[in-house]
């Protein structure tokens, strides 16, 4: 200050120092105890808006990641009943052949044609396997079996929607076989009931054209289970890619929301303790200079 | 030749006069701490000289010196540095009001935070992601619901800290006006009373310090004109182009802003460019307020969640199979509320796309998650819904920026501007202790000299002619 110093002015600019400085030490308080640098969008503007996006973006992916994890829950069950089920159609074909043979006794036919008739109601068991209490092969009628057990044949109308899942922005996949696929091969003419009914009645009669015929529908509909089983491997495949690389993904986004928001510690704590020493220094520098005057010394 | 007494009479000024300069370094001393006080000095100068140029004028070797007189009584101040400082005092008020309100604001929106609109509406879309693995669990059901609500409550609670906002800043507005007029009215009566001080022919220096403190407080509000037109002492103030105080006929002529921001001075349309009471009218109408103020943006950000829910919710079907159901009730962020049928019946939450697809169907609660991508028109942008809140949360971001550096800047200014006032006017101890002593012992000086002079007459009294007695 050139000129004159009036007393007023010379405590004036020691409080509007000492302001600065405290005003610059509680700041660097706040970041240590906090360990955030953005508290407020004031703080850093251009970063509020990136970390707020990349917030965004991490609700959105821990939502996908639970849909991942309940999408591989329905299709790893799902596999599971259709491999009870594949494991059906092959027995009904083992004693499809067993009773081609044509040495076996009358009654030996009966007790194999027995077998394969509750071959059906097991499929039907199988047909009506559920997740949570929602059957897996009712489409989106979860709430009602897909299959009569007392009939032993689909619920009319079969419902053929599909259950989705959004598993990444935009992917939508369903992770349900409706009732319809499961019971329907592609090549075969008469679902999988009417197949067991047709090889039960055939060996009943020990009638070979048609255990012969029986014997190739099962085929079919032995290739059409383990085509499902591939559909869902193939999705489940997908889904734990899918489920890693969101892995990856959080701890990238972490990684960044944190260099924007959090506080160099390092940095902040030198900083604390540099700003407090020079807080103190002011302080010692104000109880030193304002206090005298000519006044205390005149006698 | 002079009286016998000259001397006395020449000691005597020399007292009178320093015993005058005492009071006042003593009027300093106790003033040192009184806002708006300048300091004052004696000015003293040596009497006109005897005998004066005349005709029949003693005869001799030269003039002799008559002792001190004060001359003036000066009031030290700088009426440039007050312009200077006036001028910056209106900065200082219009940014102080503004950063003083959207600092906090910067704080309620909470942002980042587990209670700002962002994390809520991260929550809300999240709830329904979750429903759609589950479209036919009341739990989930119920926690769409509680986060539709949590956001509605967020945008209301939002909504009503910006509407308090903006009510305090008219409130503010109202009591700066009042203020306003009634320190003008001091300013118009401390001009009668100078004026006639100053008729006399003295300085009101007391009177003069009050007035320009009661200015420096209008200059807080406003930005002012100060004129001193004639030489009787009286000052205008004027607001814009309009005068606050006449001292023509000694009136004030009240200011008033309106509703609509308008400013009048005495009925007279003018303009306040800076000043608290620009800074919150700016507050109120433009920054809160106004078209593109914080409270419109926030309506539109809420009638556009409300719209674009419930577009995609009409058209699901809940789980009694009804459909056309709105989710959200109301249109602006203030009144926006979970609807009716949806608050009275979680199975009404349309999570799924058909009637056919009940109960697990979910496409419909799968669109309602996907809406948070959707880039939409929303007012002037063209954006997300999350996307135009942010921008919103970093536009109040720069504004307290803003506003809180130019307040920082503009109070360095004037605190510059008070220095140089005070290296001006300001009090200094020390100077006045040396004053003190250098007074005093001048004072101490010319009783002595009277002292010697007593002495003297003494001498001539009664000691002298009395040889041989």
């Amino acid at each position: 200050m050139v000129g004159r110093m009036s007393s007023n002015q010379a405590v004036r600019n020691f409080l509007s120092d000492l302001e600065g400085n405290y005003r610059m030490l509680s700041e660097s308080q706040r970041q240590v105890s906090t360990g955030k640098r953005i508290l407020t969008p004031s703080d850093d503007p251009v970063g509020i808006a990136i970390s707020l996006g990349l917030r965004r973006d991490q609700g959105a992916t821990d939502a996908w990641g639970r849909n991942i994890d309940d999408s591989l829950t329905w299709l790893n069950t799902t596999d599971r009943a259709l491999g009870q089920a594949l494991e059906i159609v092959q027995r009904a074909r083992e004693l499809a052949v067993q009773g081609g043979n044509g040495t076996l006794s009358v009654a030996s036919r009966q007790l194999i044609a027995a077998e394969v008739s509750s071959l059906k109601s097991q499929f039907v068991e199988v047909g009506n396997s559920s997740l949570g209490g929602r059957f897996l092969f009712g489409g989106t009628a979860t709430d009602a079996q897909p299959f009569d057990p007392a009939t032993g044949t689909a619920a009319a109308p079969i419902n053929t929607s599909l259950i989705n899942r959004e598993v990444a922005q935009g992917s939508v996949i369903s992770v349900n076989i409706t009732a319809d696929r499961l019971q329907d091969a592609p090549g075969a003419t008469a679902d999988i009931f009417t197949v067991i009914d047709n090889l039960a009645a055939a060996l009943g009669t020990n009638d070979s054209n048609a255990i012969g015929a029986a014997l190739g529908a099962l085929d079919d509909h032995q290739d059409n289970i383990s085509a499902l089983r591939g559909e869902g491997a193939a999705k489940i495949n997908r889904l734990e890619l899918t489920s890693s690389r969101f892995a990856a993904q959080k701890i990238a986004t972490g990684d960044q929301l944190s260099r924007i928001e959090d506080a160099d510690m390092a940095h902040a704590i030198t900083d604390l303790s540099m700003r407090e020493s020079v807080y103190k220094a002011a302080l010692a520098t104000g109880a030193r200079v304002i206090q005298p005057s000519l006044v205390d010394f005149l006698r | 030749m002079g009286s016998t007494f000259f001397g006395l009479n020449v000691a005597l000024t020399g007292v009178v006069t320093n015993q005058r300069a005492l009071n006042t370094v003593s009027h300093n001393l106790t003033n040192a701490t009184t806002p708006g006080y300048s300091r004052q000095r004696v000015d003293t100068a040596a009497q006109t000289p005897f005998p004066a140029p005349a005709l029949n004028m003693p005869v001799g070797p030269g003039q002799i010196g008559t002792g001190v007189v004060a001359t003036q009584h000066l009031r030290l101040r700088d009426q440039f540095v007050d312009i200077n400082y006036r001028a910056t005092a209106s900065h200082v008020g219009q940014f102080d009001a503004r950063a003083n309100a959207l600092s906090t604001l910067d704080t309620v929106i909470d942002e980042p935070g587990d209670t700002g609109i962002t994390h809520l509406l991260s929550e809300f879309w999240g709830s329904w992601q979750a429903l759609s693995l589950q479209p036919d669990s009341a739990a989930n059901r119920e926690t769409v619901r509680h986060s539709g609500q949590s956001l509605a409550q967020g945008f209301n609670d939002l909504s009503g800290q910006l509407t308090a906002a903006q009510t305090e800043a008219n409130t503010r507005i109202g009591l700066g006006i009042t203020r306003v007029n009634e320190l003008a009215g001091q300013v118009n009566e401390l001009n009668r009373q100078i004026a006639m001080v100053v008729a006399v022919g003295q300085e009101p220096n007391d009177l003069r310090d009050q007035r320009d403190l009661l200015i420096d407080q209008i200059a807080g509000f406003s930005d002012i004109t100060v004129t001193e037109p004639g030489t009787n002492g009286k000052v205008s103030i004027a607001i814009g182009t309009q005068l606050l105080v006449d001292p023509a006929t000694d009136t004030v002529n009240n200011l008033a802003i309106s509703g609509a921001g308008a400013a009048t001075v005495g009925g007279v349309a003018t303009t306040v460019t800076s000043g608290s009471l620009r800074g919150l009218v700016d507050l109120r109408d433009a920054v809160l307020g106004g078209a593109g103020g914080y409270i419109a943006q926030l309506d539109t950000l809420a009638a556009s969640v409300i719209a674009s829910v419930n577009a995609r919710h009409t058209v699901g079907f809940g789980l009694d199979g009804t459909t056309g159901n709105a989710f959200f009730a109301g249109t602006t962020a203030a009144t926006m509320a979970i609807a009716a049928p949806i608050a009275a019946t979680v199975d009404k939450i349309a999570a799924s796309d058909t009637a056919a697809n009940l109960p697990a169907g979910a496409d419909n609660a799968i669109d309602m998650a996907q809406l948070q991508f959707v880039v939409q028109a929303i007012g002037a942008s063209t954006t997300t819904l999350d996307g135009f809140y942010q921008q919103m949360v970093a536009r109040i971001g720069v504004d307290t920026d803003q506003a809180s550096r130019m307040h920082q800047v503009q109070t360095g200014v004037l605190e510059a501007a008070q220095a140089r006032r005070d290296s001006v006017g300001g009090v200094n101890m020390d100077e006045e202790m040396s004053d003190m002593v250098r007074f005093q012992k001048s004072y101490n000086a010319a009783a002595r000299m009277i002292t010697t002079l007593d002495e003297m007459l003494e001498t001539i009294i009664s000691s002298m002619g009395v040889v041989g007695r």
